[in-house]
C-alpha cells in the first residue's frame, strides 16, 4: 500500500513539474555529449550533426570530428538510448588508423519507421586531393557492428555528403527507406551540385543513383553544401550554392538555389520540378549574385557556403531557407521562406549581422526553429553565441541563448573550428539539435543549464581527467540540445 | 568505383594490451553494452600497451567482447589484444586475440616501463618499417609546386579542377641531406611534398619551414597528375604520372636528437 502511494506522490509531482514547464513555455535540456570514461580528451570534436529515430526518439545518434579514442580502424559515432540524456561513444564507422581514426566529413540521419541509421562520410584516406565518397548503413546502431558500406566512390572527388532518410508511409513502396546524399561531386564538373539517391536502401544490397540538380552554367563548379528536405508525402527538396563566379583570392558569387522533386526522385525528370520564372531552367534562384569568400572568415571559424532548408511536416507547400554572403565585411544570415512549394520566397523574415551554421527545423504543430552561432564582440571579449530561435508566423522569434562562450579560446587545432554546419531537427512538437563550442565549465556560458558527463568542476571552472582530480585543457565539445514544442 | 566493402579497413596491430581477469561472462559494466555469449566483465590487472585514454584501467573492471566462443569461465587469465568499441562510464572493448598467460610473456610483463610510451614505440616501429627513405638534414626551401607558381604569376583562375576545403594545399621542401638512414637517393638533396592545408584532413600532417633540421621519414606516392591539377608542373609531360616524396604522418618528422634512437630502430 505504502508502494501505491509513493508512486502516486512522483507521478503527481511530475505532472505538477510538467504543467509547470508548460506553464513557463518550452522546457530546454542541453547536454555536453563527451562521456565520463573520455574525460581526459582534448580534441576539436566540431561539425556536429544528430539523428533522432522517428520510431522510438531515445535513440539518437550523433557525429562530429572525434577520433577514435583507441586509434583503430573504425572512428566513433555518439550514441544515446535516453533521450539524449546521456550518451556514449561507440567506435563503428570504417576509417583508417594510419589517418588519425576519424572521418574528413560525416552526417547520419535515421529513416523514419526501419530503424536503420545512414550516415554520408568522406572516408580516410583518400588518395591526395580526391575526397572519398562512404555512404553507410546500420541495421542496428547499438550493436556495435561496423556500419556496412552502400556506396564507395572516389572519383574525381567528392565533398561534404549530407544525409536525409525516410521511410515511405503508403502506396506501393510503403516501407522501402528513401535516401538522399546530398554532395559535390567533382566527377560531374562543371555542374558538381548532386543528389546521390537510393529509393530502396534499406534492402540487402541497395542501389544509388547520382542525380546532377544544376541546370546552369558555373564558375566551373558548384559550392560544397548541398542539402536535402524530405516531406512525408514524397515531395524532396534541395538546396545549394550555385557558384557563378571564382577567382584565386577565394572570393566569388553564388545564386542560393532550391530544387524540388514532388515524386521522390522516382520519375524520369528528378529534382526538375521546380522551374525559374526567369530563365525557364530547373531549380528557383531565392537569391541571385550574392557574395561569398570561400577563403574567409568569421572568428576562428570558417567561411562561405551556410545553406539550410526545411519543410513543414504538416504541408509540404511551405517551406523555410537559410543562407549567408558578403554583405560588405559582415558574414549575414537570411531566413526566407515560401508557402507556394518554392515558387516564389518572402523577404527576409530573419537577417542576423556576424552568425553562421544556420540549421532549420519545423515542427507538426507549424512552428519554425533556427539554430545559429553568433560572433559577438570583438578581441578578447569575443564570444560565440548559440542561439535557438523559434516562430510560429515567421513574423515574431522567440530566442533562447543556449551557449555563450569566449571565441578566442581553445586556440585553433584546425579548420573548421566549429564545424562548416551543425543540426536541428523535429520529431512531434520536440525541437532536437547539436551545436559545437568551448566547453569551459562555467554555469554562466549556458543561462539554460547544461549537463556535463565529463569530470568538470563548476566551481573552479576547470575541466578534469577520469581521476576527477588533474586538470584537462578547454576544448571544443559538441552539447546536444532539446526544445519541448 | 571501388568495390562496396567493409574488408579493406587495414590491418592494424590490436592497441590495448593487457593482462587481465575474467569475473563474470555474460555481463558488462555499462547497460549501454549489447551483452552476448562473448561479451564479459573483466579486470584489468596490468596495462602493457595502451593510447592514452585507456592508460588509466589498470585496476578496474571493463568490459571485453571476447574473440571468439572459446571455453571462457570467470577467474581465467588472459593477455588481451583489443580495440575499443564502447566508451561510456566505464570502456568495452573487443578482443583480437586473447593468449591464456604463460612463460613466454614473462619478458613482457616484467618490462615495467609507461604502456602508453610503449604503444607510441610500437607504432613509430610500424611507421619506420613502412618508410622508403629517411634521412637527416635540413630545409633549404620550401616553394609552390612549379605549376601552381606559374599559374599564381599570370593571376590566372584556378585551371581545371574544382575547389575544396579539403584541398592539400600541396607545398614542395627542398631537404639538404646529411645523413641517409635507411634507403638510398641518388643526390644530396631530397624533394618532399607535404600539405600546408590545416582542414580537418591534413593538419596533423607536418608543416615544414625552411630552416628546419630533423629526422625526415619518407614515404613513395604515385601521382596522376591529370587528376591534379595544382601538381601538373612536376611531370615532364602532359598525364604522366610521377612519383614523389610525401611526409603525411605526425611520426614523418623527428627532432635531430632522436637520429640515434631512430637509426637503431630501423631494420
Amino acid at each position: 500500500m505504502a508502494k501505491k502511494i509513493s508512486r502516486k506522490r512522483v507521478r503527481r509531482a511530475a505532472l505538477k513539474k510538467k504543467r509547470a514547464a508548460a506553464k513557463a513555455g518550452s522546457s530546454v535540456l542541453v547536454v555536453n555529449m563527451i562521456p565520463r570514461g573520455l574525460s581526459g580528451e582534448s580534441n576539436q570534436d566540431s561539425e556536429p550533426t544528430i539523428a533522432v529515430n522517428a520510431a522510438n526518439p531515445l535513440q539518437i545518434a550523433g557525429s562530429a570530428f572525434t577520433p577514435d579514442p583507441g586509434q583503430g580502424n573504425l572512428a566513433p559515432i555518439y550514441i544515446s538510448v535516453d533521450g539524449g540524456n546521456t550518451w556514449t561513444l561507440n567506435s563503428i564507422v570504417p576509417s583508417s588508423a594510419k589517418d588519425g581514426s576519424a572521418t574528413a566529413d560525416i552526417t547520419v540521419a535515421f529513416s523514419t519507421v526501419s530503424n536503420k541509421l545512414y550516415a554520408g562520410i568522406i572516408r580516410l584516406p583518400f588518395p591526395a586531393n580526391r575526397p572519398r565518397l562512404n555512404i553507410l548503413r546500420a541495421d542496428n546502431f547499438q550493436s556495435g557492428t561496423a556500419m556496412k558500406v552502400l556506396v564507395d566512390r572516389i572519383g574525381h572527388g567528392v565533398d561534404q555528403p549530407y544525409v536525409q532518410a525516410a521511410t515511405v508511409a503508403s502506396g506501393p513502396d510503403q516501407g522501402k527507406d528513401r535516401v538522399y546524399v546530398g554532395d559535390n561531386d567533382f566527377s560531374a564538373t562543371p555542374n558538381t551540385a548532386t543528389i546521390d539517391q537510393s529509393l530502396d536502401a534499406g534492402k540487402k544490397k541497395p542501389s544509388f543513383t547520382s542525380v546532377r540538380i544544376e541546370s546552369r552554367s558555373t564558375s566551373g563548379q558548384d559550392g560544397p553544401p548541398i542539402r536535402p528536405a524530405i516531406h512525408p508525402d514524397g515531395t524532396v527538396y534541395a538546396i545549394f550554392h550555385s557558384w557563378r563566379t571564382f577567382n584565386n583570392s577565394g572570393e566569388g558569387t553564388a545564386d542560393i538555389v532550391v530544387v524540388r522533386d514532388d515524386n521522390g526522385g522516382t520519375g524520369s525528370n528528378k529534382f526538375k520540378s521546380l522551374v525559374d520564372s526567369g530563365d525557364g531552367k530547373a531549380g528557383v534562384r531565392v537569391a541571385k549574385n550574392i557574395k561569398f569568400n570561400f577563403d574567409g572568415f568569421l572568428g576562428l571559424q570558417r567561411t562561405g557556403g551556410d545553406v539550410s532548408i526545411a519543410v513543414d511536416p504538416t504541408n509540404s507547400a511551405i517551406v523555410h531557407v537559410a543562407y549567408n554572403d558578403d554583405i560588405g565585411s559582415d558574414y549575414v544570415l537570411h531566413v526566407l521562406r515560401s508557402t507556394d512549394r518554392g515558387v516564389t520566397w518572402s523577404s527576409d523574415l530573419r537577417t542576423i549581422r556576424n552568425a553562421l551554421n544556420p540549421a532549420l527545423a519545423i515542427n507538426n504543430a507549424g512552428k519554425a526553429g533556427l539554430l545559429y552561432q553568433q560572433l559577438t564582440g570583438s578581441g578578447s571579449t569575443a564570444r560565440w553565441v548559440t542561439k535557438f530561435e523559434s516562430s510560429v508566423n515567421g513574423t515574431t522569434w522567440h530566442a533562447i541563448t543556449l551557449a555563450t562562450v569566449p571565441a578566442n579560446t581553445p586556440p585553433k587545432q584546425f579548420d573548421p573550428y566549429l564545424g562548416d554546419y551543425e543540426h536541428l531537427m523535429s520529431v512531434g512538437k520536440d525541437f532536437y539539435g547539436v551545436f559545437c563550442a568551448n566547453n569551459t565549465p562555467n554555469k554562466a556560458n549556458f543561462p539554460k543549464g547544461v549537463t556535463y558527463q565529463r569530470n568538470a568542476n563548476f566551481t573552479a571552472h576547470t575541466l578534469l581527467d577520469v581521476d576527477n582530480a588533474t586538470p584537462v585543457d578547454v576544448s571544443i565539445d559538441p552539447f546536444f540540445f532539446r526544445v519541448t514544442g | 568505383m571501388a568495390k562496396k566493402t567493409n574488408s579493406d579497413l587495414p590491418k592494424v596491430t590490436p592497441a590495448f594490451v593487457f593482462r587481465g581477469v575474467v569475473k563474470k561472462i555474460r555481463s558488462a559494466t555499462m547497460k549501454q553494452v549489447p551483452v552476448s555469449d562473448r561479451t564479459a566483465i573483466v579486470r584489468v590487472e596490468q596495462v602493457l600497451e595502451a593510447p592514452r585514454a585507456f592508460a588509466h584501467y589498470e585496476g578496474q573492471d571493463i568490459t571485453v567482447e571476447l574473440a571468439a566462443k572459446k571455453a571462457v569461465k570467470a577467474g581465467d587469465e588472459f593477455i588481451f589484444h583489443t580495440n575499443s568499441w564502447i566508451f561510456g562510464d566505464s570502456v568495452a572493448v573487443r578482443s583480437v586475440t586473447q593468449e591464456r598467460v604463460t612463460k613466454s610473456h614473462e619478458a613482457v610483463l616484467k618490462r615495467g616501463g609507461d604502456a602508453t610510451q610503449h604503444f607510441k614505440a610500437r607504432q613509430l616501429q610500424e611507421h619506420l618499417d613502412d618508410a622508403d627513405l629517411i634521412v637527416s638534414g635540413t630545409v633549404t626551401a620550401v616553394t609552390l609546386p612549379p605549376e601552381a607558381e606559374h599559374m599564381r604569376a599570370l593571376d590566372a583562375p584556378t585551371s581545371g579542377g574544382p575547389v575544396s576545403e579539403h584541398d592539400p594545399k600541396w607545398r614542395q621542401a627542398v631537404v639538404q641531406i646529411d645523413g641517409t638512414q635507411k634507403g638510398s637517393h641518388d643526390s644530396r638533396q631530397v624533394t618532399v611534398l607535404f600539405p600546408a592545408s590545416t582542414d580537418v584532413r591534413w593538419y596533423k600532417a607536418p608543416k615544414f619551414y625552411a630552416g628546419q633540421k630533423g629526422v625526415f621519414v619518407l614515404h613513395k606516392m604515385k601521382i596522376k597528375t591529370e587528376e591534379h591539377h595544382e601538381l601538373r608542373g612536376l611531370a615532364p609531360e602532359k598525364g604522366a604520372e610521377v612519383e614523389v616524396y610525401t611526409a603525411l604522418h605526425p611520426d614523418d618528422v623527428q627532432p635531430l636528437k632522436q637520429q640515434a634512437v631512430i637509426k637503431a630502430m630501423i631494420r
